[in-house]
């Protein structure tokens, strides 16, 4: 009982968390670009006037639309339930399978996309068709480091991982410094974030994720924005819970204290990295991901030397 | 005379019912007979010496005659409406060369000899021949319909090619007497050689593919379902035998070139599904990527097999039995779907389609399932499948053999690849056709019938219930490996040394919770909404074939990897094009230096056959 009572009070912190850590990069961008900037605390702002209005559905739009936007939230909470936040007893832990967590986070992507050809609009349809172009193309990567996780732990759950990777030391340290930087590309481009997105602009020549998006608003939209909060701190979680297993200890509050900090350590990179380059020309993306699984693939080989 | 009248017109009828009470009988029958689990083999003699029907009975062969009984039943409730639908002039023409076709596949997997399998082989070849035929005023059936019967006689002759391997070495041609052998290098390599080009040439790996994108959309949709759903499966049956039971003992080399094979047509196969343009290419192209997916498990059990981990060997193998019984169940449905579909809008150009799901909310919900379970979404059937695949290669690097370690790591990422350019492909094939608006109009603007449903209907619902409940389906599985895939109760898959474990069925309670939270929470949201159009830059009266085109939206992909294609076309059709221009123009000079139309040359010709018939009745006579 006490398991899942921890397993539902890492989703809630990882629910209220989400927006917070968005104004946080935000912040830091804005504030070194020498403006002053929102507050950190302005997505929720935004959530909660988004969630008070009520949408405007298209009328060639069919039940698609309204069923996708809630289906991309509960996947995206449900694939946020396998991952380990403060401790392993997640709320999916006895069936919390990387494989099985992409594959849940691979249901948002899909219903996503459909959202955006529903409306039968040409912009849905090109965020839909860049969208999916990328996501596909950062599969392997994900793939790679996770057999370089699976190699390291010997095993796929990802409870399991998030213990072995707290009590054990690096075996090839220099390993893990390749599979973070892969990480760190394919999150980068699952999160529709520069150089492969910009998430601020609407204009036709960037749109990925915010053309897939444009017929949402009020409600569906607050839901869409959500959940795409949560699927950065999805991936912020995975990595700093992965490749920085220290300050573990048994006070619960104190985990949770450090995961914040963790969390906040790894979003800087994020907010340097879109500072200092500019959104890639669409088909270099490609080139930028070989690059990525080059990387995660050289990752894994250094195991064996 | 009236009931006459009406009991011919409608004959077809009680034919198609009749044939789908037969399917049902005989997947009833295959259940007995696997629980019982007795190994039958049944003779019978003729009249010529050296002929004899054998059957063979075991569970393998009743695992694959299951899932064909158990489609061909679904197919013909869906053969009911269909034809109606199309309304072909000779019903019980095309009813009873489907029927004899099912039935021809349920005897291959049962043949027992060389002769048996080959006549019932050539009966199903000849058969999905004529199916594809079956239109064949238009220029493109006919073309494709060729190239299939070429090719696909061309696989038969290599089948009997590895046949003779068999019969040299044990001067036997019933199969009873190939169990368990161990053969020299020599003839291993030719069996595998001859075995790999043979089925493979039906299966349709890389390279020998051609026939399968040109035949399946042009055959009438049932058809389609029938060839990719369960004859592609045929020779992969045969390859399961021949690699574990006939031949006992073969280096690991073989299962690792099994393994390439497969990985390449996955990829190939899906990235081309990827850029086609019309429905049932695309469901064709992804046949093929299916496959692959089936021979990187079966390759993967052969390295296995081969090193002797009987552990890792059934969990590979069992991963692809079980794909073998995903597809044949999601792609007959996507079939069905995109037949249905192409009833209505009489094209199955994606460009011309759109809208569908508005006019056929029920066609749309279950072609919606059916992708869900192609691009192997949790909680639907190919998501198992996959991800027992993605375990078994996870687990290899458990084994010490450096070729491993580099083939499967490499293989997995690629299956991820494949998985998320399945799932573009997805998008492209259920956005285009069911979102949005019609392109073009569309005259006939009605649901699926009733028998449309139930069987569309039935195939869906088994897509979800695999899923969510596939520890049954481990069960039937669990008897054709050597150690048993870990089952925890119900509701857990464990793969071995505790390595990974999944709850398919949580995650699928999970779901269903999800959907019903979504249908609630929108019958709220929907009172406060506001309906208006899509926005457009603030123009008016968009056209509505403004819509996103699907060249447009696989441009991305096909401008990333444009050396597959050749001018938007397969590469391999450059090809086989290429080289048989240049081996016709051969033969082209070669006949005028043969036939250079001079009197004397002729002349000469009949002197020589002149001497050489005088000197052979000399030797002779």
């Amino acid at each position: 009982m006490g398991n899942i009572v921890i397993g539902i009070l890492q989703i809630v912190i990882f629910i209220a968390l989400a927006p917070a850590i968005k104004g946080f990069i935000h912040k830091i961008k804005l504030n070194l670009r020498g403006q002053k900037g929102p507050s950190i605390l302005q997505p929720y702002k935004d959530l909660i006037k988004l969630f008070r209005k009520e949408p405007v559905i298209s009328k060639d739009a069919s039940f698609i639309s309204k069923i996708a936007p809630i289906v991309v939230l509960l996947a995206t909470i449900i694939s946020a339930s396998f991952i380990p936040i403060f401790s392993p007893n997640t709320l999916l832990s006895f069936t919390g399978d990387v494989i099985a967590f992409m594959y849940v986070l691979g249901l948002s992507t899909f219903f996503i996309a459909l959202y955006g050809l529903d409306q039968g609009s040409s912009f849905g349809g090109l965020g839909s068709a860049r969208e999916m172009t990328i996501a596909s193309l950062a599969e392997p990567t994900l793939m790679m480091i996770m057999f370089t996780f699976s190699l390291e732990y010997g095993t796929s759950n990802i409870s399991e991982i998030f213990v072995k990777a707290h009590s054990h030391s690096f075996n090839v340290p220099i390993a893990y410094v390749f599979s973070l930087l892969a990480l760190f590309f394919v999150s980068m481009a699952e999160n529709a974030r520069i150089p492969f997105d910009n998430p601020e602009t609407h204009l036709e020549l960037t749109m990925v994720h915010e053309a897939m998006i444009l017929e949402a608003s009020g409600k569906y939209l607050a839901i869409f924005e959500l959940s795409s909060y949560m699927k950065l701190l999805l991936f912020i979680s995975i990595a700093s819970n992965i490749f920085l297993p220290f300050l573990y200890s048994s006070n619960m509050l104190l985990n949770i204290l450090f995961y914040i900090i963790k969390v906040i350590i790894f979003s800087i990179p994020i907010a340097l990295l879109e500072l200092s380059v500019a959104k890639f020309r669409f088909f270099r993306i490609p080139d930028l991901l070989m690059i990525s699984f080059a990387l995660a693939t050289l990752g894994f080989v250094l195991y064996y030397v | 005379m009236f009931f006459y009248k009406k009991v011919s017109k409608d004959l077809w009828k009680f034919l198609e019912v009749g044939f789908s009470l037969l399917y049902i009988g005989i997947f009833l029958g295959c259940i007995a007979l696997f629980i019982k689990g007795d190994n039958n083999t049944i003779h019978l003699n003729t009249a010529i010496k050296y002929i004899t029907y054998s059957f063979y009975v075991d569970r393998l062969s009743l695992f694959f005659i299951g899932i064909v009984a158990f489609n061909g039943a679904i197919n013909s409730i869906y053969t009911l409406d269909y034809i109606e639908e199309e309304n072909y002039d000779k019903k019980i023409l095309i009813i009873m060369l489907k029927n004899i076709f099912i039935l021809s596949m349920i005897l291959v997997l049962l043949s027992a000899n060389v002769f048996t399998f080959l006549l019932f082989w050539e009966v199903m070849s000849i058969l999905s021949f004529f199916l594809v035929l079956w239109d064949f005023k238009k220029e493109e059936n006919y073309k494709a319909s060729l190239i299939y019967i070429v090719m696909t006689h061309i696989g038969t002759a290599f089948i009997l090619l590895s046949f003779v391997g068999f019969y040299i070495n044990t001067i036997s041609l019933s199969f009873d007497h190939w169990q368990n052998l161990s053969l020299n290098t020599f003839w291993t390599t030719w069996i595998f050689l001859f075995s790999v080009l043979g089925f493979g040439m039906k299966a349709g790996i890389i390279g020998l593919h051609n026939w399968l994108p040109k035949a399946h959309p042009v055959a009438p949709s049932f058809v389609s379902a029938l060839m990719s759903g369960l004859m592609i499966k045929m020779p992969v049956y045969m390859f399961i035998r021949y690699w574990f039971y006939f031949i006992k003992q073969y280096p690991a080399s073989f299962g690792l070139l099994i393994l390439t094979i497969g990985t390449i047509t996955m990829l190939f196969g899906i990235l081309n599904a990827s850029v086609q343009n019309r429905l049932k290419a695309m469901l064709a192209y992804s046949s093929m990527e299916n496959i692959g997916i089936i021979y990187v498990g079966i390759g993967l059990a052969m390295v296995f097999k081969s090193l002797n981990i009987e552990y890792l060997y059934a969990l590979a193998l069992g991963a692809s039995l079980f794909h073998i019984l995903n597809h044949s169940l999601f792609k007959s449905l996507l079939f069905m779907s995109a037949g249905s579909l192409m009833a209505r809008a009489h094209t199955q150009e994606i460009a011309k389609l759109g809208g569908a799901i508005k006019y056929a909310p029920k066609l749309g919900t279950i072609t919606l399932v059916g992708m869900l379970s192609l691009v192997a979404l949790p909680p639907f059937n190919g998501f198992i499948s996959e991800w027992l695949l993605y375990q078994s290669l996870l687990l290899s690097l458990k084994v010490k053999g450096y070729y491993l370690w580099i083939a499967s790591p490499l293989s997995a990422s690629f299956l991820a690849l494949t998985g998320g350019i399945a799932m573009l492909s997805a998008v492209k094939y259920f956005g285009l056709t069911f979102l949005g608006n019609p392109r073009k109009d569309i005259k006939r603007k009605e649901d699926i019938k009733t028998m449309g449903l139930i069987s569309m209907g039935i195939l869906a619902l088994s897509c979800l219930l695999v899923g969510v409940l596939p520890v049954f389906v481990l069960d039937v599985i669990n008897n054709l490996i050597p150690v048993p895939i870990h089952v925890n109760g119900i509701f857990e898959i464990k793969t071995p040394e505790n390595f990974g474990s999944i709850a398919p069925f949580f995650i699928g309670i999970l779901m269903v919770f999800m959907l019903l939270i979504s249908i609630y929470l929108n019958k709220y949201i929907s009172k406060h909404s506001i309906y208006y159009k899509t926005w457009a830059c603030g123009q008016e009266d968009v056209p509505l074939s403004a819509q996103y085109s699907p060249e447009g939206f696989s441009q991305p992909i096909k401008k990333i990897t444009s050396k597959l294609y050749k001018d938007g076309l397969d590469i391999f059709d450059g090809i086989y094009g290429f080289i048989a221009k240049s081996l016709l123009n051969k033969l082209q000079t070669l006949k005028y230096k043969i036939q250079p139309g001079i009197i004397h040359v002729y002349i000469l010709y009949m002197a020589i056959t002149l001497i050489i018939l005088i000197w052979v009745s000399k030797i002779y006579g």
